[in-house]
């Protein structure tokens, strides 16, 4: 792995600040890339530094960061995506409707990746897909770590166990 | 697809199922282990490849069968060995992922193919599963993404940031060179 390659690396370990930009701007300069940072929040200092240095001597480069804060880099855009997937608090469903709201949806796919005979069609099932899309607010990683309880738990116990126990 | 000799119990679902022959499909690593025995030794992996092959032979372009193999080009891998540990600066390394999309041609290597020099991986549990109700989303960051340079998605942990930035990044940037967690 990378991660220890480099690790391995004491010169990166050592002099951090001194590996940075230059080369990265020597290799990003004439090319027109789109560079990802993920998770920025761990790092938002250095990310918002390396940030702004790259925009400013790197024409064509454009950055796409991920961050539970902004990076705060002026000319930032920063947007409130992606949203929390809809879900459905109270009116049960019928099955015609459960394909609307993304949470639910995306709920019964996983659950079915796992069962496939699960059955949408019962009202039961629906409801209680509905009941745990609710109580999860829509996260997706809470539904799909959810989902995968499914194939060892009843949903009606998965849904009991999310309403009565906050730290399940 | 490799199917079952038998005929299916009744618990098989119908996408499980031939249309033809009605019989079952079998399970990935029952069909792996006698693909191995009827080829003498090769696996599925080689006969993907071997798909990659004809279409390559079709006239495909390298970016569109990189794309479809999910392989980072593998030429630099090797060439870029050395170069890694001064390339990359603390900071990237610190970070979970780092992705680099290239548009147009690969004229050039992504910052991950240098990352991605010993055990690239391609396969990361993200991109297996179906990206769900993010279609608006998608359009309306692309569009963003058209107005600046430094665009930053924010959101509560587990909401899904970057699985919506990697299926931006595959949309906008046509495809991804691939990507490696530096954890």
């Amino acid at each position: 792995m990378v991660a220890q390659t480099v690790a391995r690396s004491s010169r990166s370990r050592s002099r951090p600040a001194q590996i940075q930009s230059p080369l990265l701007v020597n290799f990003f300069r004439p090319r027109q890339i789109l560079l990802i940072l993920d998770n920025c929040e761990h790092l938002l200092a250095s990310c918002a530094t390396l940030s702004a240095a790259l925009l400013r001597q790197c024409a064509h480069l454009q950055i796409l960061t991920t961050s539970r804060e902004p990076v705060g880099v002026a000319g930032e855009l920063h947007l409130a995506r992606p949203r929390r997937l809809q879900c459905q608090t109270d009116e049960p469903l019928a099955a015609a409707e459960l394909r609307q709201y993304a949470a639910v949806e995306l709920f019964v796919t996983r659950v079915q990746a796992t069962l496939p005979h699960f059955a949408t069609d019962r009202r039961e099932c629906t409801n209680r897909s509905v009941r745990i899309c609710a109580r999860l607010d829509g996260i997706p990683l809470a539904l799909e770590l959810a989902a995968g309880r499914a194939r060892a738990l009843p949903l009606d116990i998965i849904a009991d166990r999310l309403t009565t126990d906050s730290t399940c | 697809m490799f199917l079952a000799d038998r005929q299916p119990t009744q618990a098989v679902p119908t996408v499980d199922r031939c249309p033809l022959t009605g019989r079952a499909r079998l399970s990935y690593r029952r069909a792996a282990e006698l693909f191995s025995e009827a080829t003498k030794g090769w696996t599925l992996h080689q006969l993907r490849h071997s798909a990659l092959t004809h279409s390559a032979e079709d006239g495909t372009n390298t970016p569109i069968l990189l794309a479809r193999s999910r392989h980072a080009s593998v030429r630099f891998w090797n060439a870029m060995l050395g170069l890694v540990p001064k390339l990359l600066p603390a900071t990237l390394l610190n970070m979970t992922q780092l992705v680099v999309v290239a548009n147009g041609q690969a004229c050039g290597m992504g910052v991950n193919e240098m990352v991605a020099s010993e055990a690239p991986q391609q396969d990361l549990p993200l991109q297996s599963t179906s990206l769900i109700g993010r279609d608006q989303e998608l359009v309306e960051l692309a569009s963003a993404l058209d107005k600046t340079r430094l665009l930053t998605l924010t959101g509560v942990g587990g909401v899904g940031k970057t699985r919506l930035a990697l299926a931006l990044a595959e949309r906008v940037g046509g495809f991804l060179y691939g990507w490696h967690l530096v954890r």
